[in-house]
């Protein structure tokens, strides 16, 4: 045992190779450019009116002020704007990929005559920017009685998105047909197969279309912008908005605004790391 | 015999269930999409600012865009300019690094999934925070990044975003913050490629790089052309960056787009258009131009995606 | 079997959703007549101040309930143009003249010059500000406060320079006059630069002092293709080039800080500023004044300002209600608490007590913005085109790539764009 486990390590380690380090080493530079404006921005929050408009500015704050969060958080109600997000969020994702995955399996298990032709149109709709139909659309939905609701921000996800459609009939082009075709003989019909065979196998995907669509509602801010009137309803982009006035007061309130906004994805991200690399090992193991 | 008629049954009964499960895309669609599409269609001929009623003029806003010597045509032309730039050099950019960095981090250990959530950082910021980051860089006065890296090679501050022809430039640089989402996808595809290929290699003898060019591309293949399309398409349909540059220095700081449209692009200039002056005929025939245009691309890439004869569309 | 029964839950669920969509609309639009919306933008931290300054009104006037209803600045103008559409808009707008460009076309507001309720109130505006909002001859609206803009000055760079502040100078600065000033303070006290004024309102200014404004005030020509405009934007220029006064691409958020924020930022003399925007200098410790503002050589002293407005959608359900409350808003009392806070008043009375009261008001700071009220100018918002063809004559001419002349001459080319 030991000794296997040995010879494995030995023969890993004379695997690196200068390309290797190479590469490793252009990614770290990336990372850390990366991560400079993020310093940036946590670091600013902080300095007061004086130290940002005084150039150079010093880099850390003499007069940290974590007072400017609370106040954010608390007296703005940014909390408020905060929950309002992510269940917005939350819920668009659960029904952008049920409905996504359920219709990406009639995409790629089926062969029927005008699929390609549908297919096709549904990748023509990318091509069009969305605020082409904004207007229209909100004339609709106020017609509906909808203004002032959630209902025209989630709705459409029950229609499911092209780019998630795609990217999942892809993947599902890739599981073997002999498991459908085994379910089907033992009796169960379509939709069974479906939710209990092709979804399970389809989680690695599943994830990274939830991960995306969780993301774009989250910075969507047309949508909100147009729909929602009441302030309880408002979400952390239309929120960072009030920050964005002329004056330029608020600008260090802005970037206050924003650090908190980060937190709730950050969270999520590392926690859905575990999973992310769970649903890429099953995928792997497959 | 019998197992011939069975099939013959499940072939009809599958036709039918597939456009019920098709269904909820087709609803939306309509609703959502086709509708409204038909509307702009039909304003393009027109001119329209939303409240009184739509007046016909044929295909004058059309020819207003596609001629340079008139100023809607100029500024379309520099629009577009800016945006197949941004667009061509975007995509360059997403599937190089992308691949590159995923590439890097393929290998399992804590180093690389730290970097993995630090390169996916920017992607999760939202539009306004991201711009505002980007302005500690690239901004115009003499204290963001950029300058201070020229005043200490001993160069004066550039207005960077209000020089035409080099707004375009700093929306391209941006793009090197926002190859996370790149490299999300190409990190699922890296992982699903066989370990026992890998080994094969290795046993052959081949280097590491080798390896990445000769079988970890073709067998992402789908993954990269998949990638490079989307690129394509959200690459002219860019507009959260402009308008996120245009107001980093507060509402208000950019005449139209940008100094001079040093910052314009097609979708910019529709939302001025339909927004911003209400003339939402004339920005429907922006929408729709964009569009003839960004089909025109998907089609070319589709013929020749399927000429090298990989991708299946079913 | 199974696809049945998908289909008929579908379709059940989407009657289910409609209904209750249909339900949710129906409870919206029951508003009684005497409540009173009022849109407004907002910084997070304002919204108290305005609910404090109606409240008074709600004191005296218990049966009119008022409901402020704020939006973020940047989106204001946005949701103000669903809200027209979908019949949703309160029932007093505030707009500028920044915005209001778009909707100066759009027949969707009350004629506020026919309402005898508001006679009297107009009429008690300062005279050059009575005209208000106007489409065709309807009044859409009527200026609440007035949005104007002078240098203001730390007071302890002149004693540091020993120099007197002129903040009871009677009339404007030319170009040179107030390079000159500021040049000598900036060296008295150690400054890098002398005022951080916003350019394209700089050029505004001299332009429509010397009489030939760069688009007249009902935007429809351009009137610095003349001698005197020529005349007044070199001078500008001069202004711009002395080397005291702050770059454009440094104008508005960089090293030297906002217009007017800038006194914070210890490297000018001079910001300009609203007085609005003053309280922020003031809150941080700063003793200011404020000093006249530009015109042109041989000029007119002027006033370049920009109206905030009340207008009333035509639909609005509680006009009578909201007339009263408009009619508040432009009274005495109510216009000395708005100047508080906000913006300049437009009341005759008020404005003239906020210049000379040296008990509640503080002259030093106020005066200087009364010089050249005779002469109000407000610039009328300018399409997007004209905005492109603007900004960039004006950076080709800062940057030396073009004269006056030639600047004049491509702002006129652009005139059909307005």
């Amino acid at each position: 045992m030991k000794v296997f486990a040995w010879k494995k390590r030995k023969k890993r380690l004379k695997n690196i190779q200068v390309s290797d380090i190479i590469l490793l080493s252009v990614t770290v530079l990336l990372a850390v450019i990366i991560l400079i404006p993020f310093f940036q921005i946590v670091l600013s929050s902080l300095k007061t009116n004086a130290e940002y408009y005084v150039q150079p500015s010093p880099v850390f704050s003499k007069d940290p002020q974590w007072s400017r969060y609370t106040y954010v958080f608390v007296d703005l109600s940014f909390w408020r704007y905060m929950l309002n997000s992510i269940w917005l969020a939350a819920v668009g994702v659960i029904l952008n990929v049920i409905s996504s995955s359920f219709i990406a399996y009639g995409f790629s298990r089926f062969r029927f005559r005008g699929k390609n032709a549908v297919f096709i149109v549904m990748l023509l709709t990318m091509f069009l920017p969305a605020q082409v139909c904004s207007i229209p659309q909100f004339l609709m939905f106020n017609a509906y009685g909808w203004v002032d609701t959630y209902f025209p921000i989630l709705v459409p996800q029950l229609f499911g998105s092209a780019a998630s459609i795609l990217l999942i009939s892809q993947f599902m082009r890739g599981i073997p047909r002999e498991m459908d075709e085994a379910a089907r003989i033992d009796g169960a019909n379509r939709f069974t197969v479906w939710w209990k065979i092709i979804l399970p196998q389809s989680v690695a995907v599943l994830i990274v279309v939830a991960i995306s669509s969780f993301l774009s509602s989250w910075k969507d801010s047309m949508g909100p912008l147009i729909y929602l009137r009441s302030e309880e309803l408002y979400t952390i982009p239309v929120a960072l908005m009030y920050f964005q006035a002329p004056d330029q007061n608020s600008k260090l309130m802005l970037f206050t605004g924003i650090v908190i906004s980060m937190i709730p994805t950050l969270i999520l991200y590392v926690c859905l790391q575990k999973w992310m690399d769970k649903g890429i090992y099953v995928a792997e193991l497959k | 015999m019998k197992g011939k008629k069975v099939k013959k049954l499940n072939f009809a009964a599958q036709e039918r269930v597939g456009w019920l499960f098709i269904a909820p895309w087709i609803v939306g669609f309509v609703f959502l999409t086709a509708v409204p599409m038909v509307i702009s269609l039909y304003m393009s001929f027109h001119d329209w600012d939303m409240f009184s009623d739509p007046v016909f003029v044929g295909f004058d806003n059309f020819a207003n865009l596609l001629n340079p010597t008139v100023f809607e045509g100029a500024t379309f032309y520099a629009a577009l300019g800016n945006t197949l730039l941004y667009t061509l050099f975007t995509a360059v950019i997403n599937l190089v690094l992308g691949l590159g960095v995923a590439w890097a981090i393929s290998k399992p250990s804590h180093l690389s999934t730290a970097l993995r959530t630090i390169i996916y950082l920017p992607c999760m910021l939202i539009g306004i925070a991201f711009a505002m980051m980007m302005g500690f860089i690239f901004d115009s006065n003499a204290f963001s990044l950029i300058n201070q890296l020229r005043a200490a090679c001993g160069q004066a501050p550039q207005e960077w975003l209000f020089t035409k022809g080099q707004g375009v430039w700093v929306m391209i640089l941006t793009s090197f913050w926002g190859i996370g989402g790149a490299m999300i996808v190409f990190v699922a595809g890296v992982k699903n490629i066989d370990r026992s290929i890998y080994e094969a290699a290795q046993i052959d003898g081949a280097s590491n790089f080798k390896v990445f060019i000769r079988i970890c591309i073709p067998c992402m293949k789908p993954v990269i052309i998949y990638q490079v399309i989307m690129g394509l398409i959200f690459g002219m349909q860019v507009f959260d960056i402009a308008v996120g540059l245009a107001s980093v220095g507060g509402a208000g700081s950019s005449l139209g787009m940008g100094i001079d449209n040093s910052l314009a692009t097609l979708v910019y200039y529709l939302y001025n258009k339909g927004f911003k002056d209400f003339q939402m005929g004339f920005a429907s025939a922006i929408g729709w131009l964009i569009f003839l245009l960004t089909s025109m691309i998907g089609a070319g890439l589709y013929f020749f995606v399927r000429k090298t004869g990989y991708y299946e569309v079913d | 079997m199974k696809g049945k029964k998908i289909l008929t839950c579908a379709l059940a669920a989407a009657m289910v959703a409609s209904v209750g969509a249909l339900g949710a609309g129906c409870g919206k639009n029951n508003q009684d007549e005497n409540t009173v919306r009022i849109a407004r933008w907002a910084l997070e931290w304002e919204k108290d101040v305005f609910r404090g300054w109606t409240a008074e009104f709600t004191k005296a006037n218990p049966d009119i309930t008022i409901e402020w209803e704020f939006v973020p600045y940047t989106a204001h103008f946005d949701r103000l143009r669903t809200d027209l559409l979908s019949g949703a808009a309160a029932d007093i707008i505030f707009v500028n003249n920044w915005g209001w460009k778009p909707y100066s076309n759009i027949d969707v507001f009350d004629d506020l010059g026919a309402a005898t309720e508001l006679v009297s109130a107009r009429s008690k505006l300062i005279p050059s500000v009575q005209g208000g909002l106007k489409q065709g001859d309807k009044l859409v609206g009527l200026p609440l406060g007035m949005v104007a803009r002078v240098p203001v000055v730390n007071n302890a760079d002149f004693a540091k320079a020993e120099i007197a502040v002129p903040w009871d100078r009677e009339t404007a600065f030319t170009g040179s006059e107030m390079v000159e000033l500021l040049s000598s303070v900036a060296d008295g006290a150690q400054r890098d630069t002398g005022i951080n004024i916003t350019l394209t309102d700089a050029v505004m200014l001299f332009c429509a002092s010397a009489g030939a404004p760069i688009v007249t005030e009902d935007g429809k020509s351009v009137g610095c293709n003349t001698l005197e405009g020529v005349a007044a934007v070199q001078n500008f220029l001069d202004f711009a080039k002395s080397g005291y006064v702050v770059p454009l691409s440094e104008n508005l958020s960089g090293s030297y800080g906002s217009p007017d924020n800038a006194i914070l930022s210890g490297r000018v003399v001079a910001a300009y500023c609203n007085p609005g925007e003053c309280k922020g200098i003031v809150d941080s410790g700063y003793s200011v004044s404020s000093i006249p503002s530009l015109k042109a050589d041989g000029g007119k002293d002027t006033v370049l300002a920009d109206y905030n407005s009340l207008v009333v959608p035509k639909f609005s359900k509680s006009k009578k209600a909201a007339y009263r409350v408009i009619e508040w808003m432009l009274s005495k009392e109510a216009q000395l608490a708005y100047a508080k806070f906000a913006d300049l008043s437009t009341n005759a009375e008020a404005f003239d007590e906020v210049m000379t009261d040296s008990e509640n008001w503080n002259p030093e700071l106020y005066r200087a913005y009364g010089v050249g009220i005779d002469n109000i100018f407000v610039p009328p918002a300018m399409s997007t085109n004209f905005q492109t063809y603007f900004g960039g004559a004006l950076k080709r001419l800062l940057d030396g790539n073009i004269t006056a002349e030639q600047f004049c001459q491509e702002i006129k080319n652009g005139e059909n764009q307005l």
